[in-house]
């Protein structure tokens, strides 16, 4: 079945699907703005980045969409992606999950300071 | 040089990869490469892509295996009149390479088989006569291989032509260069340049003049091949050799190390393909995984 490819949701994943939530963007779009919302500690590769790409496309949890006129990119041909209702149903799946781990954390007590 | 190199790389990744996403992946390193400016910078960037692609070489980032081969329709065989294969994308495999060196070197460099440079590592196509078979695209090379002997015609050199601009158009990992090419060769064309080219070699050897004037890569050719190319795989012996003789040869890495100040230093002379070599590839670069800067060598 396709759907375990995804499961459990890898970290890439993840923050792709959380990369195209707020707008449509193509690859190295995707690659910077996982790279700003992890400050950086994140950097996907090419492989890692297409690869999980075509994983959510064949999980139709995001789609490819008709390039976008990108004049600061110059003329190459990119493809753009966006985020379909199922990727962020599975956005918000996880995002629940991770609160879930979270909560558990905290009760534990396992954090410091800041964290609590 | 570096986007070269990189380009280089991507052949340690599944064929069906490159095939979707090798321009893609191309584009990105140009960005990055592009927008990362100074020698920190592109260390990182060295580094990030080869950390990528160790781990995708060993893990998650394969492709489906299916055969990446298909048939393009239109090829056919002009009855005992010398004909022209075409190998499009995808350079044969190791089994192939291994028996058209064989006969390479049974006919004493009559029957030169020109191929790229060593494959990525598909399953190769089988061409049959005056059919045209497709294969891994984006990839560099091109290879064109005649299966008779004797003069060839006007059908025959337009035949070729197209299949070479097809093969360009397609696969050829600069859509830029292609057109120049393309552009060429129906200049070419119109002003009746092949009119008078009817030995299968001199018009192989011509249109790769004509091919690497204009693109200035020397991997790209047109070859000719005297003997009829076999329409059936090598066989387990053909494999069995090539993949001892692979072995032997540690995949054309020849020297893996750490120098000092933490730079890598590879020398490699040779792209084994990915079934045989994904391991020792990945161990490669693995072994480097935290260096900061890299130097390859490569023949």
């Amino acid at each position: 079945m396709p759907k375990q490819k995804l499961k459990p949701l890898p970290s890439a994943a993840f923050h792709i699907l959380l990369s195209l939530a707020g707008q449509d963007l193509h690859g190295y779009g995707i690659m910077r703005q996982v790279a700003e919302q992890t400050g950086g500690r994140m950097r996907l590769g090419p492989g890692t980045l297409y690869s999980s790409i075509q994983s959510l496309l064949e999980e139709r949890l995001i789609e490819e969409i008709e390039p976008l006129a990108d004049k600061k990119l110059g003329d190459e041909r990119r493809r753009y992606y966006r985020l379909t209702t199922a990727g962020r149903q599975l956005a918000r799946a996880e995002a629940d999950r991770l609160a879930d781990l979270l909560r558990i954390a905290r009760e534990k007590k396992i954090f410091r300071g800041d964290y609590v | 040089m570096s986007e070269k190199i990189y380009a280089c790389l991507l052949h340690l990744l599944a064929p069906q990869f490159q095939r979707e996403y090798g321009k893609d992946a191309i584009q990105l390193f140009r960005d990055r490469y592009r927008d990362e400016l100074g020698f920190i910078a592109k260390l990182r960037l060295w580094v990030d892509l080869l950390t990528d692609l160790a781990i995708c070489a060993t893990r998650d980032c394969q492709f489906g295996n299916h055969m990446l081969i298909r048939r393009m329709p239109g090829g056919h065989r002009f009855g005992r009149i010398p004909s022209f294969q075409t190998v499009r994308g995808e350079p044969p495999d190791s089994a192939a390479l291994l028996l058209g060196g064989l006969f390479s070197l049974v006919a004493l460099g009559t029957l030169p088989l020109l191929i790229g440079h060593g494959g990525n590592g598909g399953r190769p196509t089988q061409p049959r006569n005056g059919q045209v078979a497709a294969a891994s695209p984006r990839n560099t090379h091109l290879a064109l291989m005649s299966a008779l002997v004797g003069a060839i015609g006007p059908a025959e050199r337009k035949r070729v032509i197209d299949s070479v601009i097809a093969n360009l158009r397609e696969h050829y990992v600069y859509p830029n260069v292609a057109r120049k090419m393309i552009d060429a060769l129906l200049t070419h064309e119109r002003n009746e340049d092949y009119e008078k080219e009817t030995d299968g070699a001199a018009f192989a050897a011509l249109l790769t003049k004509q091919l690497q004037d204009v693109s200035h890569d020397l991997h790209l050719r047109v070859a000719f091949s005297a003997a009829e190319v076999p329409d059936h795989p090598p066989g387990p012996e053909g494999d069995a050799r090539f993949r001892s003789m692979l072995k032997r040869e540690n995949c054309g890495f020849r020297k893996v190390e750490v120098l000092p100040h933490n730079i890598g230093y590879v020398k490699f002379d040779g792209f084994g393909p990915l079934s045989l070599c994904r391991d020792t590839g990945a161990a490669a670069m693995q072994f480097l995984a935290h260096v900061e800067g890299l130097i390859f060598v490569s023949l």
